[in-house]
């Protein structure tokens, strides 16, 4: 089959629905699909030979972070080029409402078109002013996926319709491979992610540190992810500064090492989150979860069987969770062994056959994805300043 | 002079308005016949594969006649009125969901093939139906607008209805797709 991918965020910033994309698109490669991602980069040189690029992003602050997006004639010139050279039997774009090339994909398409939703929010202002606008992308698209509950009933809430399960993948033996090398656990906590946001909790996390580390004097806290220290670590008591390290941006090797030698990986993100990819990898490493209790964690956790569930923005009770965990080692174990269990059906081996399932039933008349510039103002302003 | 240009440019805007609705409702009656077909194709995919176990003699006997009736009855319905032909498919699926409570030890790496793709095809089912009606739920949101009415835009199409059908996939072959 040839699979395009649209890519709403910039390819040289890694991030979840990146990662996502990047490890489809290899998973889709392995079992012999010509696969093809459109997303904007800011660093062309560095893309592989199967990305294109969508042009340069802007940054545009959307549901809590900071996203780098194109959007405008130029890129939508750039979609249509892509879609006209390439012939695709089916396009799959992620986050089809973002205001993106994933958004001026639909509207410059038309055929067997899929789309992923992987954010997730209470309420959105954007999308009930743009209700109307979002119809008009959403009609086009003949099968939409949701990668956890929290995604889909954003979905369905603000613009209606169904959309079917499919989580976000993982690969499962990366992880479990190295945690069976890794040397011995220490007295260690994981933080993953960009420690400078603030619905990323690292401030949660901090507050219990400091109410836990003169109990345990050896327990340590390993921070990766991209941010500056010097604006986080006032957050940590003076005396305990020297048991937190900052590792800065680590590969995907680094980070599954990190995983497998730690006691516990906390996650004390306090909302704005659709799934939780490192919840997976963590329990893929073997290592005991900790979350705060948000919606899209608890069904990660399997509502606490596959870790701990702390009351979200509460450091008091992640500190008492934390101790609970660090002294009932048997109780730990018991769920990090069914943790490591529950985590293989998020392996890419069945969450790929499942998007391959959605590809085969939109593109079973084998009609490839065409331009179809009919009514969209956009498409028909770019044809014109080609001329 | 003023009337004649303001009731000239909203006529015109009303059948820009009117052509692209038009338009966008073509769209989504193609996107909803497209998934009918790919649902229709999907079930007579399931029976090819289901004949092929039986060839390879899988079931056990009472479960092979119960199986190959209701898959013979559900090709007799295939011309029949789409809520009867759906309503022989569902008795179909309910078969395979009783025959496939038990595990079923598959007797050679072919026939787990099949298996797999009965499993796959299950799931196409599900899928084919949920997102036909989620077509269907966006054609009735366009049949509602004003324009359409007034103009009558959806021509002599008639109002899409969603399909109901039982497509649960069966436990055992769910375990191939989701892995528990």
């Amino acid at each position: 089959m040839r699979i395009g991918i649209v890519c709403p965020y910039d390819w040289s910033v890694p991030g979840g629905v990146q990662i996502h994309i990047r490890d489809l698109a290899l998973r889709l490669q392995e079992l012999g699909h010509a696969v093809n991602v459109l997303s904007p980069a800011s660093d062309e040189s560095s893309l592989e030979s199967w990305v294109t690029s969508g042009g340069d992003p802007f940054s545009l602050t959307y549901n809590g972070s900071v996203a780098r997006v194109s959007f405008g004639l130029r890129a939508t010139k750039k979609v249509r080029k892509w879609l006209q050279t390439n012939n695709f039997d089916v396009v799959h774009v992620h986050e089809p409402l973002s205001p993106s090339l994933s958004s001026l994909t639909c509207w410059a398409a038309t055929g067997p078109l899929v789309g992923t939703f992987h954010s997730s929010m209470d309420r959105s202002r954007i999308l009930q002013a743009g209700y109307g606008l979002a119809q008009t992308v959403l009609e086009k698209v003949y099968g939409r996926i949701a990668v956890s509950e929290a995604a889909r009933k954003t979905v369905v809430e603000h613009v209606g319709g169904d959309a079917v399960l499919i989580p976000n993948g993982i690969d499962v033996d990366f992880f479990a491979e190295i945690a069976r090398t890794a040397e011995k656990k220490e007295m260690r906590i994981v933080f993953l992610g960009r420690f400078e946001e603030e619905r990323k909790g690292f401030a949660v996390l901090a507050e219990a540190f400091n109410r836990i580390a003169s109990q345990f004097p050896t327990l340590q806290i390993d921070v990766a992810g991209p941010g500056e220290e010097s604006n986080v670590i006032e957050m940590i008591e003076q005396q305990f500064r020297g048991r937190v390290r900052f590792h800065g941006r680590v590969s995907d090797h680094e980070k599954a090492l990190l995983l497998s030698r730690a006691t516990a990986y906390v996650a004390p993100n306090t909302g704005g989150e659709s799934f939780g990819i490192v919840l997976l990898e963590a329990m893929a490493s073997n290592v005991a979860v900790i979350a705060s209790n948000i919606p899209a964690f608890e069904r990660v956790l399997n509502f606490g069987q596959a870790g701990l569930l702390f009351e979200n923005e509460s450091s008091e009770d992640l500190a008492r969770r934390l101790i609970e965990m660090l002294e009932s080692e048997p109780e730990t174990q018991k769920r990090t062994v069914y943790a490591s269990e529950y985590v293989k059906e998020f392996d890419w081996k069945f969450v790929a056959q499942r998007i391959i399932a959605v590809y085969e039933t939109v593109t079973f008349n084998q009609l490839p994805v065409v331009e179809n510039l009919r009514g969209q103002v956009m498409g028909r302003f770019s044809k014109r300043r080609e001329q | 002079m003023t009337w004649i240009v303001l009731s000239v440019g909203f006529a015109l805007l009303v059948a820009w308005l009117a052509s692209n609705l038009a338009g966008r409702l073509h769209q989504i009656h193609i996107r909803r016949d497209d998934l009918l077909i790919s649902l229709r194709w999907q079930l007579i995919q399931r029976e090819s594969l289901i004949s092929r176990l039986l060839e390879e003699e899988f079931f056990r006997p009472q479960d092979a006649t119960k199986i190959s009736q209701a898959v013979e009855f559900a090709n007799q319905q295939s011309d029949a009125p789409l809520s009867q032909y759906l309503v022989a498919e569902s008795q179909v699926s309910g078969d395979l969901r009783e025959i496939f409570a038990y595990e079923y030890q598959p007797q050679s790496t072919g026939t787990f093939s099949i298996l797999q793709e009965l499993a796959q095809c299950c799931y196409r089912i599900e899928l084919a139906r949920r997102f036909h009606n989620d077509a269907v739920g966006a054609a009735i949101l366009l049949h509602k607008r004003w324009l359409v009415r007034v103009f009558r835009l959806a021509g002599n199409t008639m109002k899409p209805e969603p399909i109901d059908m039982d497509d649960t996939i069966p436990g055992e072959l769910a375990k191939i797709i989701f892995g528990q």
